[in-house]
């Protein structure tokens, strides 16, 4: 009696919160204070496939719920920002009945790396996805290893893993985990024989600390990594993305199912394979996936196109405090031959919590963008400052880098001055600061 | 002659930018008209502490900083002389942990560390301690602005270099942070805090200049690092209203 109570209560406020606008969280919140061991008294669906790491979560739940429902399966998915336990109960206690039975065929979940295991206390996934562990808000976060502990705590003997072969972290926890099912890329003509980042967290072996050694790296510290001392190396992949024409903007994985790309960021190619396997895993046939993921592009305001006075732009939301994703920004742009200007706005540094940390700017290879088709470098926001003599010590000319500290300033300057692309790199907490004064196509 | 820098651990013990640390100060260095000599490694296996004017270490993970200690071990009579005869030294982060006598691990074992001072710090895996950091120090009158990044509490140091304002001290309860062992300076404070704090920098170039005599030292500020330093310190203040 008391879990009907409950669930209604809770399907009460997710509406009352849907009608004025509230955050999701809160429902499963209440729901957890007074009925605390609730989600362990749930009838879960056959498939219970949770995301987590550093980056991707959001967009590879995305896609793998866009693959499973056009292929007539039913998904009940967390959206951004309600990853840790409370949302994840305002997203189980929604969608089941009264009597505490979820309808859908599929459970699908973001958790939050750092709180994951509280949330899979309740009840466990059957299949985890694992995208990579990163130097990602390390004002919480403390470090990649200090998470890698963390999430170790959220794995159950009954959980199938599927992770990322190309990160070494992720991969210590597919060790000695025989059903694990792995993905990873294969060479491509994108992969270079270096870390091309600021720092290499691929340098020693998670495992034993000696050395290793990469026979071709994707980006930062993801490829195909060996250590000669111990053996720990890259695991054998049973998703992969075997081939990849970036001009043409399309992958093969597996060798035959050839899907077109919406965008080219190695980034969206990682979360597309990930949703393959989880898919595949989940009884789709590869043809249908294919079709289903092909030319899509992520409705998750990460990639917006805008029009700035004569500049047609490009938001390339990225994170502050997370130099991959941000090395990963800048690559995309440096990829691009077309003459183009860059914004970075560093405003806020979090929508969630105050910091006024700026160590992470070090972190960020901005040599990315030494190149000639980056016309003008413009900086922008509160740690400007920082910015600037972040860049005064890369190698790009010094002329092209114009620091103008007010947002709206440097956006009516860019809109007077010149017809070039445009590609703006910020984040979640400061990426409004920039649609609010563009046309958004 | 050239500044001789020794930046070591630098892909082990360097999580948060660290390397920043020294890029600032070669760039000082070069505009006080001398030449910065860098060494940079990951085992001090060869290197001779006497032989430099400078020593950095900045921070790690748990592990990488027990790996780096187990390796700086073998130089600590020389370290320690290093110390004794004033050479500048900067521990950053749970760098600044292997200046005293020991370094109690979450499991409960205990490492021997450098004892250049008679303090102790034991781990916990329990709960990361972070936070934006504004404290105030002694010798030099501007405030400090940093974050604090640790899992560990520092006990026995009854003069630290710090006093703070905003932040996690040594330990819980305590305002003192850091520890100045002649011209060795320690302290949790993580990331380029030379970047971030420009007093900080000319302080550390006067200590080099006395002792090497390579340079007369000159004031000299380059544009953004005095108003990056202000916005952060601007911010924080906001926070401790």
């Amino acid at each position: 009696m008391k879990l009907f109570f409950v669930i209604l209560i809770c399907k009460l406020l997710k509406f009352a919160g849907g009608i004025i606008g509230r955050g999701s969280s809160m429902p499963g919140q209440l729901a957890l204070k007074l009925y605390p061991d609730i989600l362990s008294k749930i009838k879960l669906p056959e498939f219970i496939i949770a995301v987590t790491g550093s980056n991707g979560k959001t967009s590879t739940v995305e896609m793998t719920a866009r693959i499973l429902q056009s292929n007539g399966k039913s998904v009940a998915y967390n959206k951004e920002g309600s990853n840790q336990i409370e949302g994840v109960a305002t997203l189980i206690l929604s969608n089941c009945s009264l009597t505490g039975k979820m309808k859908s065929d599929i459970l699908l979940i973001e958790s939050d790396e750092r709180y994951a295991r509280y949330t899979f206390n309740y009840f466990h996934p059957t299949h985890y996805i694992m995208t990579n562990l990163y130097r990602d808000q390390l004002t919480r976060n403390g470090h990649p290893q200090w998470v890698y502990e963390a999430l170790s705590h959220s794995i159950h003997d009954d959980t199938r893993l599927i992770l990322n072969a190309d990160d070494p972290l992720i991969s210590c926890f597919g060790v000695d985990k025989e059903n694990t099912a792995w993905f990873g890329v294969d060479k491509l003509a994108s992969s270079i024989d270096h870390n091309d980042g600021v720092y290499n967290d691929g340098l020693y072996c998670p495992i034993c600390g000696e050395k290793m050694s990469y026979d071709y790296y994707h980006y930062n510290h993801i490829g195909a990594y060996c250590c000669d001392k111990c053996g720990f190396k890259k695991h054998k992949t049973d998703y992969t993305v075997t081939s990849a024409d970036m001009d043409k903007g399309e992958i093969v994985i597996n060798g035959k199912f050839t899907i077109p790309l919406a965008f080219t960021g190695m980034y969206n190619i990682y979360n597309i394979l990930a949703a393959f396997a989880a898919c595949s895993i989940a009884g789709i046939d590869g043809e249908a996936i294919a079709k289903s993921i092909g030319n899509y592009m992520i409705k998750n305001g990460r990639i917006m196109r805008f029009r700035l006075g004569s500049h047609n732009g490009t938001l390339l939301t990225s994170k502050h405090e997370n130099s991959v994703s941000y090395d990963q920004s800048l690559k995309y742009i440096a990829s691009k031959a077309e003459q183009c200007s860059v914004l970075i706005i560093v405003d806020a540094i979090s929508r969630k919590y105050f910091t006024g940390e700026t160590s992470w700017l070090w972190d960020i290879n901005f040599d990315h963008l030494n190149c000639e088709h980056v016309k003008n470098i413009y900086l922008s926001g509160t740690y400007v400052n920082d910015l600037a003599l972040r860049f005064s010590f890369t190698g790009i000319p010094s002329e092209k880098i114009k620091p103008v500290a007010d947002i709206g300033q440097c956006i009516d300057y860019i809109s007077e001055n010149g017809d070039e692309k445009l590609y703006c790199v910020t984040c979640f907490s400061d990426k409004d600061k920039l649609l609010s004064r563009v046309e958004v196509l | 002659m050239a500044i001789k820098i020794l930046h070591l651990y630098n892909n082990l013990m360097n999580l948060y930018g660290e390397y920043a640390n020294i890029s600032i100060l070669d760039r000082h260095i070069r505009q006080q008209g001398a030449n910065a000599e860098i060494t940079r490694s990951d085992s001090c296996n060869g290197l001779s502490p006497a032989d430099f004017d400078f020593i950095y270490i900045g921070s790690g993970t748990e592990k990488a900083q027990k790996r780096a200690l187990a390796d700086l071990m073998t130089k600590r009579q020389e370290l320690k002389a290093a110390a004794d005869n004033g050479t500048v030294m900067l521990f950053t982060g749970n760098a600044f942990e292997m200046l005293g006598s020991f370094i109690t691990d979450d499991s409960g074992k205990k490492y021997e560390a450098l004892s250049l001072s008679e303090f102790e710090t034991t781990e916990s895996f329990k709960k990361r301690i972070t936070g934006d950091a504004v404290c105030t120090c002694r010798f030099i009158e501007k405030d400090f602005v940093g974050f604090i990044n640790k899992c560990s509490n520092t006990t026995g140091i009854k003069s630290p270099l710090f006093t703070m304002k905003l932040g996690y001290g040594n330990c819980e309860n305590d305002k003192g942070e850091g520890i100045r062992i002649n011209n060795v300076f320690g302290t949790h404070l993580i990331g380029p805090i030379l970047v971030k704090n420009p007093h900080f920098t000319r302080y550390i170039l006067n200590l080099i200049a006395e002792k090497t005599g390579e340079f007369i030292y000159r004031d000299f500020v380059n544009p953004y690092e005095q108003e990056a330093y202000d916005t952060t310190l601007r911010e924080l203040n906001k926070r401790m209203v």
